[in-house]
């Protein structure tokens, strides 16, 4: 009963957040310099010279504003913004008035899902493991080579490791397609090229987690009782180091849900990176506070689920 | 009787696998590279409209390659058989061709096409962007779009099933280049009302064009197969796949596409370096398009020096940046357009010779660049090609003239809207900014690719624009005054209209260009739509109505006298380039591709804008693929048009 109320509370502060986050992010692009309308239509041909007269161009410009509802005051603007939002009703965006941005969400989110699970599962089960070997065999060849495989996930960009995997496997072993998404074999080179950044940060926190567990006294006090390092590093150490690890996968996960772009561009992974991305440069304010909104709530949302899975981790943890 | 059906089954079953691997093996497919496409409803300006002129739908006029006119395409009649236009340009009545169909089996009719503009011009899209199509030249398209007319006021009548009508509120002798754009084609009625949301996704879509949309996924794939109904010249190709971004190049060599645009020097050098690409290497000028840079639209007078202008851009070398900065992916351009194309063969470059320049520069006030401040270079935030571009720029002017000049990043959006294409930038100081000025689609007015902001923007006195600028604010500001209920705030107007209207007269007088004066008489006149404000001003019966028609007059006059504060303040140089720019579109296209170069001469003569280089398209392409055409306008470039395309065995 305490857990559910602590998640109706930690919900309702995340209502009350994502409301003060979409009346920030729509009212800063609401004066932010540069309008849509002007970005995309080529304004030379839109009728800022004299192929349109300014009563014509006062007609295209009032049909934009209906069509998006931007013909009353700003605070309306955001209330229907609001009123529809928390209904995941979005509207169309400005760049694609074809249809609404949650139908593009429902087809797009699919598959951004897929690939940050997978690439996180990847990531976990890779970076975990390695975390831990790096730990127990502390400054040893296999903790340098653990670290210097992290490093690489680290400080090479998944863009690059993408380009690498694609000319290796694509072009000259010709054993995997470059690009798309739905078969197995187009899943494997842009799940690795994502999971690889996770990968490297889960494995040092869980490295210096672990290093850190180590060295408390209970768990001197466990071998002292006869544990063996089997039991030992599973049962005491390896739980508790998870719990800063755990508070890192929570928000990458959040973040790989928008932040692909670059791979999604590359293997024509047809998600909501590329939906989101360029928003703002355009000036699409629909699609713009919308990526805001999807973007806050997942944080909030892990964020809240990570707090919960912690109480599984460690009995200590109480949520009054 | 089981024993029987066992072996006929079987024997179907094999027969049906045969024919099924024998036709896949027949068939044609061809993969290329696209634009992200979200949907395929034609008007939007979007990367379907491309897709919409010639290959999924087809209008009364289409694009055919040919390398030597403008943007590499001649204008063919598609579903127009002939027409006739009338001697003031404003009637034009096509015959149709009685042999046309949608993909549904429907025949194509001259009501499809009265439906569908009619469809486009109702206030039921209110976003239609009308500035891309020739809708916006129909009579009454304004009124029907704004609601004031019904749509069956549209200038566009179908006079029986295979003649249609067209009329326009004044004449426009590019009529058939518009009708080639994408809101120039027709909608299958029945398929747009079934589903007016979804009409036009792969399964519901009704096309005339010799392909349809199979199947499209955003953000990766879409797939066009034959229409078994079209009726017209078609290659051999019976699907055609088309990739949304991916790593371009790495596709081709894997066999995943048949061609693929070069995207940078590194991947043009790599390909040139290889024996096998480079056989298959191919490119093209963007024709359509000029890059360089343009005076920034503040107010500093300094920037009114023609001579300080005109050494800046004679002290470019434009070899040297082709070469060292665009590593070969583009030519110098030192008129608006290129040499080889029939405009660019009347055009004088402007010379590079950095004697001259100085001298210019010296005679400006400013020799060596000594007493002339700092200049600042605007450039968009993240833009390397930006970047680079403008610090060889910058640079030379340093090493030949002694300019200083200072780089600067703008945030793309705000570039764009409030630097590059605004009427005016209040806060931009003496300098420059990037421009590319391309050509939207095939039109006389395009032929002048945006340089003709210089007769709109650049070549008047600083204080002249400065005034230009607080007119369009006045005029932004006339929609929030408030006024207008008694006698007296309209009397105001009134005396204002009755001195407006001397100063109008005399100009009319004095012009000595017919089209000019023709241009201004055109109705509706501004003082007879001030006359009709005031009448309903009198006879308006609540506040809210008089101060609505108050504050419409009060527009008129604002820009009205906005026009002849910009009259008066034109320079010689700029009234001069108009009447020629008004010489140009009132002739039919390919008279006017003859005489464009005077307007753009005198244009480029200013340096207010100018050119510095033009790129080329350049790809791989697989050899037995024939019939490739690249799109050079606005958006490209980029492959279209696909009904040419043939694949050999």
């Amino acid at each position: 009963m305490a857990l559910f109320k602590y998640i109706l509370r930690r919900l309702l502060t995340i209502f009350a957040s994502v409301v003060v986050v979409i009346i920030i992010t729509y009212t800063l692009m609401y004066f932010a310099p540069g309008e849509f309308f002007n970005i995309n239509s080529f304004t030379a041909s839109a009728g800022k010279v004299s192929t349109l007269t300014p009563e014509q161009l006062q007609i295209l410009i009032k049909g934009f504003e209906e069509k998006y509802g931007l013909n009353v005051p700003l605070w309306k603007q955001i209330w229907n913004y609001l009123k529809d939002a928390f209904r995941f009703k979005f509207g169309p965006s400005f760049s694609n008035p074809n249809e609404t941005i949650e139908a593009q969400i429902a087809r797009r989110f699919p598959v951004t899902f897929a690939l940050a699970i997978l690439a996180m599962l990847l990531a976990v089960l890779i970076g975990i493991p390695l975390g831990i070997l790096a730990a127990l065999k502390k400054n040893t060849w296999a903790d340098y080579f653990a670290m210097f495989i992290s490093m690489i996930g680290s400080i090479i960009p998944a863009y690059l490791i993408g380009l690498i995997m694609i000319i290796v496997f694509s072009v000259y072993l010709k054993v995997l397609p470059t690009s798309g998404w739905g078969t197995l074999k187009q899943m494997i080179m842009p799940v690795i090229a994502v999971g690889l950044g996770p990968m490297a940060v889960i494995a040092r926190f869980t490295r210096s987690s672990l290093l850190d567990t180590l060295s408390q006294d209970y768990i001197r006090t466990a071998y002292a009782k006869g544990g063996t390092e089997r039991e030992v590093i599973m049962k005491h150490a390896l739980r508790n180091s998870l719990i800063p690890v755990v508070t890192v996968i929570g928000p990458q996960l959040a973040f790989l849900f928008t932040g692909t772009v670059w791979i999604e561009n590359l293997f024509r992974v047809p998600g909501l990176g590329q939906l989101f991305v360029n928003a703002a440069a355009q000036r699409d304010y629909p699609l713009l506070v919308t990526s805001t909104f999807i973007l806050s709530l997942s944080v909030m949302l892990m964020n809240l689920l990570v707090d919960v899975i912690y109480l599984f981790l460690d009995p200590r943890i109480k949520y009054e | 009787m089981r024993k029987r059906i066992i072996p006929i089954l079987s024997v179907l079953v094999l027969t049906l696998l045969f024919c099924g691997v024998a036709c896949a093996q027949g068939e044609k497919v061809v993969s290329l590279p696209y634009f992200d496409t979200p949907g395929f409803i034609p008007y939007y300006w979007q990367p379907q409209h491309i897709l919409a002129q010639g290959t999924i739908f087809e209008g009364l006029f289409g694009y055919a390659p040919n390398p030597e006119l403008i943007g590499g395409v001649e204008v063919i009649p598609l579903l127009a058989e002939s027409y006739e236009v009338s001697e003031d340009y404003k009637v034009w009545t096509f015959k149709l061709r009685e042999d046309k169909k949608w993909s549904n089996g429907d025949p194509v009719t001259a009501r499809d096409f009265e439906w569908s503009f009619r469809y486009y011009a109702s206030p039921k899209i209110p976003d239609f962007p009308a500035w891309a199509g020739p809708l916006q030249f129909f009579d009454n398209f304004w009124a029907v779009k704004s609601g004031a007319l019904p749509e069956d006021k549209l200038g566009v009548r179908a006079i029986d099933d295979y003649t249609l009508e067209i009329t326009l509120y004044q004449p426009k002798y590019d009529l058939k280049e518009w009708l080639c754009t994408a809101q120039g084609v027709p909608l299958h009625k029945g398929n747009v009302e079934a589903d007016p949301e979804n009409w036009w996704k792969p399964g519901n879509i009704v096309v005339n064009g010799p392909y349809i949309p199979q199947y499209w996924t955003p953000g990766e794939e879409m797939a066009l197969v034959r229409n078994p109904n079209y009726v017209g010249e078609v290659g051999n190709v019976d699907k055609i796949i088309l990739k949304f971004g991916g790593p371009g190049i790495q596709q081709y060599q894997a066999g995943e596409l048949d061609a693929v645009f070069i995207q940078n020097v590194a991947e043009y050098k790599f390909v040139l370096a290889d024996p096998e690409l480079s056989q298959q290497f191919h490119e093209t000028l963007m024709d359509p398009f000029w890059y360089g840079y343009q005076i920034s639209r503040g107010f500093d007078p300094l920037m009114d020096n023609k001579q300080l202008r005109q050494a800046l851009a004679m002290a470019i070398d434009r070899e040297l940046l082709c070469e060292q900065v665009l590593g070969g992916r583009a030519i110098p351009l030192a008129s608006y357009w290129p040499k080889g194309t029939p405009i660019g063969d009347k055009l004088q470059d402007i010379p590079y010779d950095v004697e001259k320049a100085k001298e210019l520069l010296a005679e400006a006030g400013f020799p060596n660049g000594e007493g002339l401040k700092e200049l600042v270079f605007y450039i968009p935030s993240g833009d390397l090609t930006a970047e680079y571009i403008a610090g060889f720029i910058v640079d030379q002017w340093k090493k030949n003239l002694g300019v200083n000049c200072i780089i600067e990043n703008i945030e793309v959006g705000v570039y764009t809207d409030a630097y590059v294409w605004a009427n005016f930038t209040p806060e931009a100081k003496a300098g420059f900014t990037t421009i590319g000025g391309p050509m939207n689609n095939l039109e006389i007015g395009a032929l002048f690719k945006n340089a003709d902001h210089t007769i709109w923007f650049y070549d008047y006195p600083a204080e002249v624009r400065k005034r230009l600028d607080e007119f369009d604010k006045e005029y932004d500001a006339w929609l929030r005054k408030e006024g207008g209920q008694t006698e007296e705030d309209m009397q105001a107007l009134v005396e204002k209209k009755e001195l407006l209207l001397a100063g109008f007269n005399e100009i009319l007088e004095n012009e000595p260009e017919e089209l000019w004066r023709e241009e201004l008489t055109r109705p509706p006149l501004w003082y007879e739509q001030f006359d009709e404000l005031y009448e309903k001003w009198n006879a308006a019966e609540t506040p809210s109505d008089k101060t609505d028609y108050w504050r419409l007059a009060g527009r008129v006059l604002t820009e009205q006298e906005r026009f002849q504060v910009e009259y008066n303040g034109r320079n010689e140089t700029n009234k001069e380039a108009y009447r020629w720019r008004l010489r140009t579109v009132n002739r039919p296209f390919d008279e006017a591709v003859e005489i464009a170069h005077n307007a753009l001469q005198i244009i480029q003569d200013q340096y207010w804008m100018v050119p510095v280089y033009l790129i080329k398209a350049q790809w791989l392409q697989n050899p037995k693929l024939e019939g490739l055409m690249v799109y050079k306008f606005s958006w490209g470039p980029g492959f279209f048009n696909f009904k040419y395309l043939n694949l050999a065995d």
